[in-house]
Order: C-alpha cells, then sequence, then structure tokens
C-alpha cells in the first residue's frame, strides 16, 4: 500500500462526455503506408464510417432522468434530481430492457427516459438494482416509443471474455444538460480487471473495472462503452478524481458487461418469479467482501507478500482473514474453483457470480489452496469442497 | 508499523517554454550551460558487481513484435526513504533497458531506466522566499527499491546511476525469468505519429501498467523540470534543470514518469516525462504530456550501465533562445540580419579557457550547426542544443557552425577533452 499518497476519491457521478477528434487515431494503420494520398483517403473513410457507427449506435442509447417528488401545498409534482445515461440490451414481445448503473436512478421517485428522437417516456418501469455491483434494469412498453430505436449487441463471444488491452472504444452518453446529448468520444483500453472502490464508503465496491482513457464526464454514468464491431463491452461509471493538488487525467472506468449482464438476468428472473408490481432490490454478497478478504498476489508489496507467506508466488488470491463463505483460513493461497485457474480476485469474483448465475446449485464447489502454516506455505495444493448453498442473495 | 507522513508529496512537474505561454515566464530567460552541469556531476559511486565478468554473461536482446508486449518488460517502481525518523514513499514507472544472463549464477541482471525526478525524494531544507535547487533543497537516494512486474513477480532492485539533468536513473535487479529488453528507437518521432505509453498512476488503485495512446504535437520543445513543495500552506519551488523533450496529447498521470514511449512497432522511441498542468492553478490545461527521447536516452543509459555515471559535455558558453534577446540592445543585429533559428551565445558568454573559449569561437554570435562524428546536428533552439550535446562524443573533434554579429558565419573545431 502506497499510504504516503494523498488517498484519491473515485467520484461516482452521472457522467457526461467532451467530443474529441477521431482523426488522430488513424495514424496506427498507416504506418506502413507511405503515400500520404492513401492516407488522406483512410482518415476520410474512417471518419466517415465514423459517423456512420455512431448514427446508428445512438438509435439505442437514452439520457435516464431520475426525478424527486415534492408536495408543496398539497400539490405534488416531480422534479429532476440527476440525469445519466442507458442503453436497450434486450427486449420481448412487448417489452424493451435497458440497463443503466444503480447510482444514476438512486433515490428515485420518477425515472424517465429520452430516445434519441429526443421523445421523453415517463413513469419508466424500474424492475430492480443492484447497489453493491451498480447495476439498474429499467423497461420501457415498445407501444410508447414513437421511433425506431436499436437493442445494442454485447460483447458474447467466447462466453464474455475481457476486452483486449489497446482496443479503440468509443462512449457513448449523455451530459449534464439537454445540450450535450448523444456525444460520442474515443479512447483505448487502458487496463483490464481494475480494483477500484469509493473511499469514502463502502456502497460501492467494484472490483472487476474496465480501465479507459475515453473522456467519460458527469452525466456518461449507465452510457455504453462500445468496441469498434459496435457491441457493449463495458458501462461507463467511474473516474479518479481528487480535490487534493495533484489533477488527475483520463483515468475512467467501465464495469464490464458481462457481469452487469448476467446481474441484471438473475435481477429479471426473481422480477418474475416475485410478480410484475416488484422492485427487485439484488444483493450478491461475494460482490461487496472480495476486495476486503481477499487480494490478487500481484497488487501486494513485497512487505506485504512476507506477511503473508506467499513471496515466491505471483499469481493467485491470498485469503486476508478466515473466510467461513469459501472455508479458507487466512493467509491460504486460492488457485482454482471446480478447476478453474484464478489469478486474481476478479477471477474469483467472476467464477463465483458464474456459479450462481448457471443455477448449479447442487453440486460441491471445489476450492484448491495452498494452505498458509505458520507463515510458510505449503508446497501441496489441498482441495477444500464447500456447498454452493451458502452463495446467497 | 511504520510511520508515513500524508503531506509528503513532492510534486515536481514541468513549465514548458512555449511561446503561447510567455506571460508565466521571465521575459529574459538565460540559460547558463556551465551552473547547470554543477549539479549533474555530484555522482555516487558506482556499485561493485559480484563476480560478474564478461565471460560467463550474455546479452540479450529484444524479441518485442508491438507495443502490447511491451507491456511485460515495464515496471512499477518504489522507493522507500527514511528522512529524521520518517518514513517517505515515491513512486515511477520505468522499463528494462538492458540485460545479461549470468551463466555463473544462473540468474539474469536487468537493467531499468525510471525518472529520477519520480522516484528520489527531496524536500525544502531552508524555506525562504526564492529557494535554490542547490543550497536550499536536500536529495535523497538510499533507500530501497522495490520493483513490481506485470506477471506478478516482485524483485528488490539497486541503484546503478543517474543524470539529473535529463531526468534518467537507472537500477537493476536479478531475477530467474527472463524479461524481453526494449529496444530503443534510432528515429526521432514526427509530430502525428501515434504513440502509445505505459505507466503506472500513483494512488491506491492498483493501476499497474495503464496504456494510453496519443499522438506527437510538437518535437524539440525545452522543459523546465521543477521541484515543489508545500510547507504550512506556502508552496516553494526550484527548478531542477532545462531538459530537451517532445510534446504529445496522451493524458499521463503523476507516478507514469519514466514509463516507456512505444511506436506501433514495439520500438521505444521515448520516456515519460511530466504533463504540464497537474499542480493547482492550472486547472485549464489538458493533454500537454511531455517525453524525453529515445536519441537521447540512448548515451545517457549505456555510459550509466558502462561507467555509473553520464557527464553532458561542457563548451563553455552562456546560451539563449532568439526570442528571448529580440529587441534588446547589442542583438539587434539578430533580426536585422533575419536569423530566426538558432542559440544565441550572449555577449561576454565565453567562459574563460573554456573548449569555446580555446577555439576562439566569438561570443554575441548565433549559433546554427554541430558536426561530430560525420553526424550534423542543426541547432534551431536550446532544445536541438541540448539533444546534440548528449549525443556527441566528446572524445571526437566537435565542428561548431556560427554567425558572428558581422553576419559572417564561421566554423571551428572545438576539443572538448
Amino acid at each position: 500500500m502506497i499510504k504516503g499518497f494523498k488517498v484519491l476519491s473515485l467520484v461516482f457521478m452521472v457522467f457526461s462526455l467532451t467530443s474529441i477528434s477521431q482523426k488522430k487515431d488513424v495514424a496506427i494503420n498507416c504506418n506502413t503506408i507511405s503515400d500520404e494520398e492513401i492516407t488522406l483517403t483512410n482518415q476520410v473513410n474512417l471518419t466517415s464510417s465514423m459517423n456512420d457507427f455512431y448514427n446508428e449506435a445512438i438509435k439505442g442509447v437514452v439520457k435516464v432522468s431520475n426525478y424527486a417528488k415534492t408536495t408543496t401545498q398539497g400539490v405534488s409534482s416531480y422534479v429532476k434530481q440527476s440525469i445519466g445515461s442507458g442503453f436497450f440490451y434486450d427486449e420481448d414481445s412487448s417489452y424493451y430492457y435497458l440497463l443503466t448503473n444503480h447510482h444514476v436512478i438512486e433515490s428515485y421517485n420518477m425515472v424517465s427516459i429520452t430516445i434519441h428522437s429526443n421523445q421523453e417516456i415517463k413513469n419508466v418501469k424500474v424492475i430492480g438494482y443492484d447497489d453493491k455491483q451498480d447495476v439498474g434494469v429499467l423497461r420501457v412498453n415498445k407501444s410508447e416509443l414513437n421511433s425506431a430505436i436499436k437493442v445494442l449487441e454485447l460483447l458474447k463471444d467466447n462466453n464474455f471474455i475481457n476486452p483486449t488491452i489497446g482496443d479503440d472504444v468509443v462512449a457513448l452518453g449523455c451530459p449534464g444538460g439537454q445540450g450535450f446529448s448523444g456525444t460520442l468520444s474515443k479512447g483505448i483500453v487502458s487496463g483490464v480487471n481494475r480494483i477500484v472502490s469509493e473511499s469514502n464508503n463502502n456502497i460501492y465496491n467494484q472490483d472487476h473495472a474496465i480501465q479507459t482513457d475515453c473522456a467519460i464526464n458527469p452525466g456518461n454514468s449507465g452510457g455504453p462503452l462500445l468496441n469498434m464491431n459496435m457491441e457493449v463491452i463495458g458501462v461507463n461509471t467511474m473516474k479518479i478524481s481528487s480535490d487534493s493538488s495533484i489533477r488527475e487525467e483520463a483515468l475512467n472506468f467501465a464495469l464490464p458487461i458481462h457481469d452487469m449482464y448476467k446481474t441484471s438476468m438473475l435481477i429479471r428472473k426473481q422480477f418474475n418469479d416475485f410478480g410484475q408490481n416488484s422492485v427487485i432490490q439484488f444483493n450478491n454478497r461475494l460482490s461487496i467482501s472480495s476486495s476486503k478478504q481477499f487480494k490478487s498476489i500481484r497488487d501486494m508489496s513485497i512487505k506485504e507478500r512476507d506477511v503473508y507467506g506467499v513471496i515466491n508466488k505471483n499469481q493467485g488470491v491470498v485469503c486476508l482473514n478466515d473466510d467461513s463463505t469459501l472455508n479458507v483460513k487466512r493467509g491460504s493461497l486460492i488457485v482454482s474453483i471446480n478447476g478453474v485457474a484464478i489469478n486474481n480476485v476478479c477471477e474469483l469474483r467472476r467464477e463465483l457470480l458464474d456459479i450462481y448465475y448457471q443455477g448449479n446449485l447442487t453440486n460441491k464447489i471445489v476450492v484448491q489452496v495452498y494452505k498458509n502454516v505458520n507463515g510458510n506455505l505449503n508446497d501441496s495444493i489441498s482441495n477444500i469442497s464447500i456447498s454452493p448453498k451458502i452463495i446467497n442473495v | 508499523m511504520r510511520k508515513i507522513l500524508k503531506a509528503v508529496f513532492v510534486s515536481i512537474f514541468c513549465l514548458i517554454f512555449m511561446s503561447g505561454c510567455t506571460s508565466l515566464l521571465p521575459v529574459f530567460t538565460t540559460v547558463n550551460e556551465t551552473n547547470n552541469n554543477k549539479s549533474v556531476c555530484q555522482y555516487v559511486t558506482k556499485q561493485t558487481t559480484s563476480n560478474t565478468n564478461e565471460s560467463n554473461t550474455t546479452l540479450l536482446s529484444s524479441s518485442i513484435s508491438s507495443f502490447l508486449d511491451a507491456k511485460n518488460s515495464s515496471v512499477r517502481v518504489m522507493a522507500c526513504y527514511s528522512v529524521n525518523d520518517n518514513e517517505y514513499e515515491m513512486s515511477s514507472s520505468g522499463f528494462i533497458v538492458d540485460g545479461e544472463y549470468n551463466s555463473s549464477t544462473h540468474k539474469y541482471v536487468y537493467y531499468i531506466v525510471t525518472s529520477a525526478s519520480g522516484i528520489f525524494y527531496r524536500y525544502v531544507t531552508n524555506p525562504s522566499d526564492s529557494i535554490d535547487i542547490e543550497n536550499d533543497v536536500n536529495i535523497v537516494r538510499s533507500g530501497t527499491f522495490e520493483m513490481y512486474m506485470e506477471d506478478g513477480n516482485a524483485y528488490t532492485g539497486e541503484m546503478v546511476g543517474y543524470f539529473d539533468a535529463y531526468d534518467v536513473a537507472i537500477f537493476k535487479f536479478q531475477s530467474d525469468k527472463e524479461y524481453d529488453v526494449l529496444e530503443l528507437s534510432n528515429d526521432e518521432v514526427s509530430i502525428g505519429d501515434t504513440v502509445y505509453a505505459y505507466g503506472t498512476p500513483v494512488d491506491g488503485y492498483n493501476l499497474l501498467n495503464t496504456l494510453i495512446k496519443g499522438t506527437v504535437s510538437g518535437t524539440n520543445r525545452l522543459s523546465d523540470l521543477y521541484f515543489s513543495e508545500t510547507i504550512n500552506s506556502k508552496t516553494y519551488s526550484a527548478v531542477i534543470s532545462s531538459y530537451p523533450t517532445f510534446q504529445f496529447d496522451g493524458s499521463i498521470n503523476l507516478g507514469m514518469e519514466g514509463g516507456p514511449i512505444i511506436n506501433a512497432n514495439g520500438q521505444v522511441v521515448g520516456m515519460i516525462g511530466y504533463r504540464y498542468g497537474t499542480n493547482a492553478g492550472t486547472y485549464m490545461y489538458e493533454s500537454l504530456s511531455f517525453g524525453l527521447s529515445s536519441a537521447n536516452l540512448k548515451p545517457i543509459i549505456e555510459s550509466i550501465i558502462s561507467t555509473g555515471s553520464f557527464t553532458k559535455p561542457l563548451l563553455g558558453i552562456t546560451i539563449t533562445d532568439i526570442y528571448n534577446v529580440s529587441e534588446k540592445e547589442n542583438y539587434e543585429w539578430i533580426e536585422d540580419n533575419q536569423i530566426y533559428s538558432g542559440v544565441v551565445i550572449l555577449k561576454d558568454g565565453i567562459s574563460d579557457n573554456s573548449p569555446a573559449y580555446n577555439a576562439s569561437i566569438s561570443d554575441n554570435s548565433v549559433l546554427i550547426k554541430l558536426v561530430s562524428d560525420g553526424k550534423e546536428y542543426n541547432i534551431s533552439n536550446l532544445s536541438c542544443l541540448y539533444s546534440a550535446l548528449v549525443q556527441i562524443n566528446p572524445s571526437n573533434p566537435l565542428s561548431v557552425t556560427y554567425i558572428d554579429s558581422n553576419n559572417q558565419t564561421h566554423t571551428k573545431v572545438v576539443n572538448l577533452q
């Protein structure tokens, strides 16, 4: 831990974007092209295709307005308290489903969406949310929309793999005001599996974010981060911002779509079970404690590795305190779950979410650990079987 | 639990000489080359390497094929210093620039380069209205150094040497594992080039080896490397040195200094310096980032690895940029003769018995070209001169071309030794 440095606080806010030029990104493709005219042609093509891309993708993006109810002299009215973004990600015969961040709709009395045609649909149904994973799920009746929208594709290749670092990405979202609706910004994936959390309180604790240098600002929260195939790879959620004299820039984070999607499907399943009038407050216990209970070796300092006796290892997850859920002791090094290698906390968390998502709760979960005996890591790997029922929601 | 003061953050940032920012700067800026060099000659003795002789070591070569592979050779460097019973941590980024395999110890030895101002700890000893980097600021270089790799491994490192004036520090560590050595490109960057960079921002969020992308926005920039420290809400700052950089628009953050700047082929074109506007009061600035080019890094790194130190050759001239002397007494001839490119050697700016003095170079003149070992360096501004001086070999005769105040062009051969 770097204690000498000012601890930065992550600002969870409703994000908006400032536009950036797409032209600067062309040069990498042109490295092998010496003819300047070809370079120019490429730029024109790219710019025009980016515009096509935008015109198509923006149909899937909405502005989400969060209204509070106020009562003056016996007359109730709704007052807009914050604005964020959201996007269409699924549909059935009568409804479109939207994803956004929980913090966009936090303490709402009424939620509205504004689609690309500027039509505002009020009283949108909030199906449920998970405040720990910052997921919010909305539903809108198809008959209420006056123009065609697009249900955005999600990155589902290879069962939701991580995006590749260095990939070009585009963020779409809405601003603090109507004037900047549908803003596009472009950047690259700067990192994956980042453990980020808000330092002020533990309401939000995200340990698996995609890092991007794409411009993300208040008003962008809940909006999609898209790859160049127009697939959603994440939901723009956070940026690092501090009040100290050090000014950070472009340290922005999106939550990966696979986890958001799985949680949203679990919320929708519960919604169907509990009835159409309910609002599901989903809480996956494993999503909240992992960054305090477990730590990836690679995120530990040399001194910390020494304390837990893992100085000669470089991958795996160290249990910082005895954990009853996984039945592992402090100092144990988790290396696999059900045969799947666990290199870091994000993979641990994701694997456990998967077990729950797949609904396979009858089999035992096999956790492989190196046991720490008297401060020394045992050379042999032990199997621990646990019953999955304790992974509660 | 060690005690680490929270207020220790030493923010070092660079101000850039840009025409648009002249209000930030004194109108008449001179850079005394002789003074600049005083601070950089206090090298520590090179640590003696144990049992490493030429016969049982093999130099490693680079096999990087793209900028993505460079991540595995990027390093987070952390330092811990103990000063007056308090402990201070510094964090910077770096990358592997050289390595060898020692067949007798069966270990690889890797050399990494990082930012000297980012990893060494400076503090003000004599707070006063105008502090001097030489006399009022102490620098601590002896501490413990830790290197964190992308693969999760962590190593204890050892300092090899440094060249503060150009913000370069070299460390080494031993490992059983083979890592790629990053190749320093021989090509200079051009405006418009796409560049990538890896670095680890300073904070508690485990952002190891953050990748950023940008476009080269300018070349031949002169950056002033500043030190600043706030004590009792008063900020003290002083210039460490002026050094040549190129400018790009990638978003680098504090802690990323020292990381590799890479082109799309995976060749290192420079080392991350600083972003203008990381400190309070400069909130309007965005994406003004600067790096030291590989052409300048290479000779410094090679010298430090082989001898433990680097010394910039001294000409013995006091110089400034042309725009600083425009409409100044004695220097009207420069504009009259439409000379817009070069470095002004000030009137009485030749130090006695210096190499420039011995070669009878005229003062009140404009230096426009250096030639050393067959290679030509066009000197259009101070940055070009500072860049050329670290690239030339001082054992070769240096040919200096300048225009005197009678608008006559002369070429003199200077012996730098």
